[in-house]
């Protein structure tokens, strides 16, 4: 048993990216605000921070999930990828031109946690219509009207 | 939109977890999967001051088929067959797990339209049930099908049924202390049919109004058994007792719309910000139709076909 005293600071070590990053923080801490402000990963967003908007997006150990709902202090036996280690992924560079050559972002606030749900549940997944669109409710974008990033992921699958 | 303070306690084995939980000055909270505790926490509807991190309890995490005799003895010619869920399942494991096969396709079903892919890939089953939203949907799918939760404490184990589970807004049979450890869903017997109808006004939200159903025919294509559950209508998920005069009756169009009208008539029904009273009455006479009939359909595709194999 691991016992953290509220308030008190204690040093983590967290796997992003192939990285190790350790820093001292509170449990309370959100795994969104420890990857911008403890990682300087600035790529993962933070909208609602309830899990609504899902600007913040990353990947545990491969599934995306929502850092806005995750305590960094319990991510310590985890593989963590943000958007900043999948643009160096084999894949990314046709989902950047999917997105680019269907008008999928506006002002670019949400495109980082959709491109990272896209990365997991979308590229090269021969997902059916409905599975996109329900991958897609994951995130709130307030530009685009969605018809063109339901386009790029079409275009992806 | 930050947790205020609280102390994190991560535990190793289930003993941690019940010995942490049953100190009551404590007030320790459960964290699982967090999708509906952190957003709590975030925005300081809940302010505990100890959470117990579970995630690390493997034996939580395991899902599996039991098959069951009339006794309720384990056996390999079932008249039952339960799935037995432990609490720390993520809702994703269970919803790819049931694609498998016919007998769980309405949990299936019932799991697509629970929040997002990317919060189910987090959020677990028991926590779900514990937090007992009384419009989600694994609560009232748990009630449909007759479910059985395990809860422990360092005083033992207990089994509480569904129908006793769900207690009101938020609020289940778990005492201080106690702990949801691990759930089984009765599974439809084979040729059951089922249907499972949501209204929402975006997909992902909570449901305004959820129906689930399962109903058997004979070959004479009279109702052997059926069960419905509501969601989205009062403080719990509800099972619906006038479906029952049905048994052994055929069924028929005008059945489920009468059924229908009996259950608008009795229950009461709110205004709120989503939608007006009159506006919800209309909905629930529609869907709870709705659902009655492409069970029955559903069920009736299946003695068909059940007898064609006979034959």
């Amino acid at each position: 048993m691991e016992w953290i005293k509220a308030d008190t600071l204690t040093a983590v070590t967290l796997h992003v990216n192939g990285r190790r990053y350790r820093a001292a923080i509170e449990p309370r801490m959100l795994l969104s605000d420890f990857l911008r402000q403890e990682c300087g990963l600035t790529g993962t967003h933070v909208g609602c921070e309830h899990g609504v908007c899902g600007a913040c997006t990353v990947l545990v150990n491969g599934e995306a999930v929502r850092s806005c709902l995750m305590l960094a202090v319990s991510m310590t036996d985890t593989e963590i990828t943000t958007i900043e280690g999948l643009a160096r992924h084999p894949d990314f560079p046709a989902v950047y031109q999917a997105f680019t050559e269907n008008h999928a972002l506006q002002c670019g606030f949400c495109t980082p946690g959709i491109v990272v749900s896209a990365m997991a549940e979308v590229v090269g997944r021969k997902k059916k219509e409905e599975e996109i669109v329900d991958v897609l409710s994951g995130h709130l974008c307030r530009c685009t009207g969605y018809h063109g990033i339901m386009s790029a992921l079409r275009e992806i699958t | 939109m930050k947790p205020s303070a609280f102390d994190y306690i991560r535990v190793d084995t289930l003993d941690e977890a019940l010995s942490v939980l049953a100190d009551s000055d404590l007030e320790a909270k459960v964290l699982a999967g967090g999708q509906s505790l952190l957003p709590m926490l975030n925005m300081r509807l809940a302010q505990p001051k100890a959470l117990v991190d579970i995630n690390r309890l493997a034996a939580l995490a395991t899902l599996g088929r039991l098959e069951m005799n009339l006794a309720g003895v384990a056996t390999q010619s079932p008249d039952t067959a339960f799935l037995e869920v432990g609490a720390l399942v993520r809702q994703r494991q269970l919803e790819r797990y049931a694609l498998e096969e016919e007998r769980t396709r309405l949990i299936h079903t019932a799991l697509t339209y629970v929040g997002h892919p990317q919060t189910r890939n987090q959020g677990t089953v028991g926590g779900s049930l514990a937090h007992a939203d009384p419009s989600a949907e694994l609560p009232l799918l748990f009630l449909t099908l007759g479910g059985t939760a395990i809860i422990q404490s360092t005083r033992g184990e207990r089994q509480v049924a569904a129908e006793e589970f769900f207690q009101s807004y938020f609020t289940t049979a778990i005492e201080p202390g106690e702990m949801l450890t691990k759930t089984l869903w009765r599974l439809p017997v084979p040729d059951e049919g089922m249907a499972f109808k949501e209204y929402r006004r975006r997909h992902g939200d909570f449901a305004l109004l959820a129906a689930a159903c399962t109903m058997k025919i004979g070959s004479d294509r009279k109702v052997q058994h059926v069960r419905l559950g509501l969601g989205g209508l009062a403080d719990t998920p509800l099972l619906v007792d006038e479906v029952r005069e049905s048994v052994g009756e055929h069924w028929a169009k005008e059945r489920a719309r009468a059924v229908a009208e009996a259950v608008v008539n009795r229950l009461d029904f709110a205004d709120d910000y989503q939608a007006s009273s009159s506006y919800r009455r209309q909905l629930a006479s529609v869907l709870i139709a709705t659902v009655l009939d492409a069970a029955y359909e559903d069920a009736l595709a299946k003695e068909g076909k059940h007898g064609v194999d006979q034959g």
